[in-house]
């Protein structure tokens, strides 16, 4: 009778026990359990002849002996998988040498996708989804008001003391962008800026590499760590050097370690942090045309969004109650919304184009290999007749995969490197947020991942579902044999799908090219030849930028002779940067306009002989005389879709209101200007005199000349410098200033196009693809045929035609912008022969006939008889 | 084209008590356990997971077989039985002389 085991020895088993799970698989399931019974028999046979205490320790030594075994056995195996990962790469790399051009196909494509997949994720990641790199930059918020078209995020300076007031921030700054010309050493240069508040750099927590935030009130600068090493060599040697700014001395008194996004322009970075005096220090009578700013501000942490909404809004209404001014209500938009703004929308569009293209270059890539495939079904049945394992051929495969991708994913990074390059040197500065350090690595990991999904894994799916499955010795038999219509009926599927998907994509290209080369020749309302503009930003007080702009415009007209009858000024530049207003009202007759139908409309206050010098066409009254700047809210002309939109009986000696005692008479009409070229319906216009309280100090000056830009930057400076020196300058030529939005739809224009383009090279790929594909399915069928007396021709149509219909119903589906359209009816040997057997002999159209019976039963079933087929075959 | 190994260079240690453990009768793994204890008067211990190593190489080296149990039903049958091949016992043999010439010249250069 056997004495019952001792509590240690049983649990001395289950260590053991467990030190077997250790072990790999195969060795536990041929060795686990003949080393558990010699583990037992081992401690038993010790506790009996030795005592416990040696039996114990055998027990543990065993224990310990079993788990170095494990480890070894792990690492043996991982080192065979490595040789013979090492071998398949040899054998890969041999036989892509002896098919060089295929080779170079799929890595080709696979640039082809993976490159602007690249430059397009890397720069949607910067502008739509990398997080801002503040602290808690969740809680992070732009007051601004809405608009019909948006919402507008610059309001007056002062507002930002005004929102100081909301309990529910723990922060509210200014900021507004700027150019600067700054003197450091030799000739000045334009550097963008951002004009802050004291303390919002700090408040947002932006690190400092060197030095501190602005002060209030003090003549001091913030610079980036990039123009500190480029102009100063060291973060440490820009801290207190001087740096005149314009023809202010200041001092820098920070250096920030990073170029802080912020809302702007579109993109806008800047190396410069100026002082924003008009919103850190407004003047005690509220002036309330002091300068713009943009208002961020960090919600506190125990308040949710919608208190700190409802808060703003009350003391919205408060200050609006109090001061009157424009009825407008504030939101509070997300800060990474307004800085990405409006390009979220067409760089997701863009970055669904690139993943369109992506999928059909995948399937192009995975035809490739797929028919490569078929063509090495020999080999493969060779080498499991040898016995190769099943995980032997897939490891095998796969490293084939690796082989093919990777000169691809490389070339495809480069070129993703030279799109980003070509955005950087193609777009205006700061118009898109292009990555600083090129491709992102994550981007290009994800490339990689996926390309190497598209190049292994959708080539080796097929052949592991559906080849491996089957013995060696059918091997041949299955990859050889007859396609079934069901392999047909799919694949025309998916080259109609390509088809389709292509052509949509060129045709989007073709529109969009079209719709740009129309807006290039469509008149913009006036005449741009000869035309200089230059745009002043004075520091000046407005009642005072009042004067400087009537000097200005008088010192102008006395450069030249005969310049005097073609200069003007506004207060906005004609079809670039009209400023958008949104009255509450036009007509006196009718009711104030609802919070949501209230329209934009473009103001601009202009000169006498404005129009004139621009060429805007009269359609009906006058242009503005002198006489009317003695009473300039008294008057006003009209765009004519101004007129037309709300004086559609005629506009002319109408009363147009904005306010509630404002009144203003409609003295002329004249023709649209159109805003940026492109739009397509201008946004209604309106002019008013120069002097008209409701618009701010007209600043934008305009010439018709024919001398050189430069010659009227260097005359139009030097009078500036005397009249305003705090003022700067930017002098463009009328092609200039409309060239951004041009430039920019020309960029998104030739990406669309090149995109389109190598989506329909792709699908062209893949018909060859899946042709050579077939051909190599059906060469015995193709054999047997011409020796039934069927020609080359008959041959070659018989398979050209599935992929014809393929194309064909691509086409439909693109025509009809339907994804997926109507099923394609599988083609019949008798489709691929139909014609010259109907009108050739009868014996070889009944032969087919049968052939096409045996196919549909072989089609109809399930197994394998390709071997009846040929029987039936050789039989008629 | 890789060499085909015939026989192997040189064999383990422990794999060189496994194969002159198992002599010229099948044995199962404890048994040869066993055999090497009591023959090197339990100086020399082989625990179970260094042995069943030992004897997946020598499988797959071919130096030993897996053979039917000498006498069914009297013990577990599913313990595995093993036996020497020739071209085991040659392994065996050739190790067994290079380890006698190296005994020789250590006697020489010790004594």
């Amino acid at each position: 009778m056997s004495r019952p085991r001792p509590l240690w020895l049983r649990a001395a088993s289950g260590v053991y026990r467990l030190c077997v799970r250790l072990t790999p698989r195969a060795f536990r399931e041929r060795f686990g359990w003949e080393s558990e019974d010699t583990f037992r028999h081992l401690v038993e046979d010790t506790l009996r002849r030795k005592g416990s205490g040696a039996a114990m320790t055998t027990a543990a030594a065993a224990c310990g002996d079993l788990a170095r075994t494990g480890v070894a056995e792990r690492a043996s195996g991982w080192r065979a998988v490595a040789s013979g990962a090492g071998s398949d790469l040899t054998q890969s790399l041999r036989i892509y040498s002896r098919e060089p051009l295929l080779a170079s196909a799929i890595a080709v494509i696979l640039a082809l996708i993976a490159g602007p997949a690249v430059a397009i994720f890397s720069a949607l990641y910067n502008i739509v989804l990398a997080p801002l790199p503040y602290p808690e930059a969740d809680r992070l918020v732009v007051i601004a008001h809405k608009t019909p078209t948006g919402f507008n995020p610059y309001l007056r300076a002062f507002s930002v003391s005004d929102y100081r007031a909301v309990d529910a921030f723990s922060m509210v700054g200014g900021v507004f962008p700027v150019t600067e010309l700054v003197t450091l050493k030799g000739a000045p240069e334009r550097v963008q800026s951002f004009r802050t508040t004291s303390g919002l750099l700090t408040g947002l927590g932006v690190p400092f590499a060197a030095g501190r935030d602005l002060q209030r009130g003090e003549p001091e600068v913030v610079v980036t760590r990039g123009f500190a090493i480029a102009r100063f060599g060291s973060e440490a040697a820009a801290v207190g050097a001087p740096i005149l700014l314009r023809s202010r001395q200041m001092t820098i008194v920070g250096v920030v370690a990073y170029r802080p996004p912020l809302p702007g322009p579109p993109g806008a970075g800047a190396d410069l942090f100026v002082p924003h005096v008009n919103a850190d220090t407004p003047s005690p009578s509220r002036e309330r045309s002091m300068g713009q700013a943009i208002v961020i501000a960090k919600v506190k942490r125990t308040v949710n969004d919608a208190t700190a909404l409802h808060q703003t809004r009350a003391l919205a209404a408060a200050l609006q109650k109090q001061f009157g001014g424009p009825d407008a209500t504030p939101e509070l938009v997300p800060l990474g919304t307004a800085i990405s703004g409006s390009l979220r929308v067409p760089m997701l569009i863009l970055f669904a184009t690139v993943a369109v293209v992506f999928l059909i270059g995948a399937t192009s890539v995975a035809s490739l290999v797929l028919a490569r495939a078929a063509s090495r079904a020999t080999d493969v049945a060779v080498r499991t007749s040898l016995g190769a394992s099943r995980w032997r051929l897939i490891r095998s495969w796969l490293v084939d995969g690796l082989v093919l991708a990777l000169p691809g994913i490389a070339l495809g990074t480069w070129l993703g490197e030279a799109l980003i390059r070509y955005g950087r040197a193609s777009v205006p500065d700061g118009l898109i947020p292009m990555p600083e350090a090129g491709v992102l690595a994550p981007m290009v990991a994800a490339v990689i991942a996926l390309a190497f999904v598209t190049s292994v894994l959708f080539g080796l799916a097929p052949i592991a579902a559906g080849l491996l499955r089957v013995s060696s010795s059918k091997f041949l038999r299955v990859t050889h044999g007859v396609a079934g219509l069901r392999r047909v009926r799919s694949q025309s599927v998916l080259i109609a799908g390509q088809v389709a998907v292509s052509l949509v994509l060129v045709i989007s290209a073709t529109w969009l090219s079209t719709s740009l080369w129309r807006a290039l020749s469509r008149p913009v309302g006036f005449d741009a030849s000869n035309l200089v503009m230059m745009t002043v930003r004075s520091a000046q007080p407005s009642t005072v930028q009042l004067d400087i702009a009537r000097r200005m415009l008088d010192r102008l007209r006395q450069l030249d002779p005969g310049l005097g009858e073609r200069v003007a000024v506004s207060s906005s530049l004609p079809g670039v940067f009209a400023s958008v207003y949104v009255p509450s009202r036009i007509r006196p007759d009718q009711p104030q306009f609802s919070e949501q139908d209230r329209p934009g409309v473009a103001r601009s206050a202009v000169s006498t002989g404005y129009f004139g010098v621009l060429g805007i066409r009269l359609l009906e009254g006058r242009y503005f005389v002198a006489d009317d700047e003695a009473a300039p809210d008294r008057v006003i002309i009209l765009g004519r879709s101004f007129a037309a939109r709300w004086f559609p009986e005629g506009a002319l000696g109408q009363t147009v209101t904005f306010a509630r005692d404002d009144r203003r008479e409609v003295v002329g009409i004249v023709e649209d200007v159109h805003a940026g070229r492109l739009a397509e319906d201008s946004t209604p216009q309106f002019y008013t005199p120069m002097n008209d309280p409701m618009l701010g100090a007209p600043s934008s000056y305009l010439l018709r000349t024919s001398r050189s830009v430069g010659m009227i930057r260097a005359e139009a400076t030097a009078i500036l410098r005397e009249i305003d020196p705090t003022a700067s300058l930017m002098v463009l030529t009328a092609d200039q200033a409309m060239a951004t939005p041009l430039t920019l739809q020309s960029v998104a224009n030739k990406l669309t196009i090149g995109l389109a383009l190598i989506a329909l090279l792709l699908a062209v790929v893949n018909v060859y693809a899946l042709s050579a594909l077939a051909v190599v399915q059906r060469t015995r069928e193709i054999g047997i045929r011409v020796a039934l007396g069927a020609s080359a021709g008959d041959a070659m149509r018989l398979v050209m035609r599935a992929r014809v219909g393929g194309c064909r119903a691509g086409a439909r589906c693109a025509r009809d912008d339907v994804p997926g359209g109507a099923p394609v009816r599988a083609p019949t040997l008798r489709d691929a022969n139909g014609r010259s057997m109907a009108s050739g002999a009868r014996v070889r159209s009944s032969r087919h006939d049968r052939c096409d019976r045996v196919l549909a039963a072989r089609a109809a079933g399930s197994g394998d008889r390709s071997g009846d087929y040929l029987t039936s075959g050789i039989a008629s | 084209m890789t060499r085909l190994r015939l026989v192997p260079d040189s064999i383990s240690q422990p794999a060189l008590h496994v194969l002159l453990a198992l002599g010229a009768e099948a044995k199962h793994g404890y048994a040869i356990m066993q055999v090497i204890a009591a023959e090197s008067d339990g100086s020399i211990r082989l625990l179970p997971g260094t042995l069943y190593s030992t004897i997946k190489k020598l499988l797959s080296d071919g130096l030993i077989e897996e053979v039917d149990a000498p006498n069914a039903g009297s013990e577990d049958a599913r313990r595995r039985y093993y036996r020497v091949t020739k071209r085991g016992q040659s392994a065996a043999e050739a190790e067994t002389r290079r380890m006698a010439v190296l005994v020789r010249l250590g006697q020489v250069f010790l004594s």
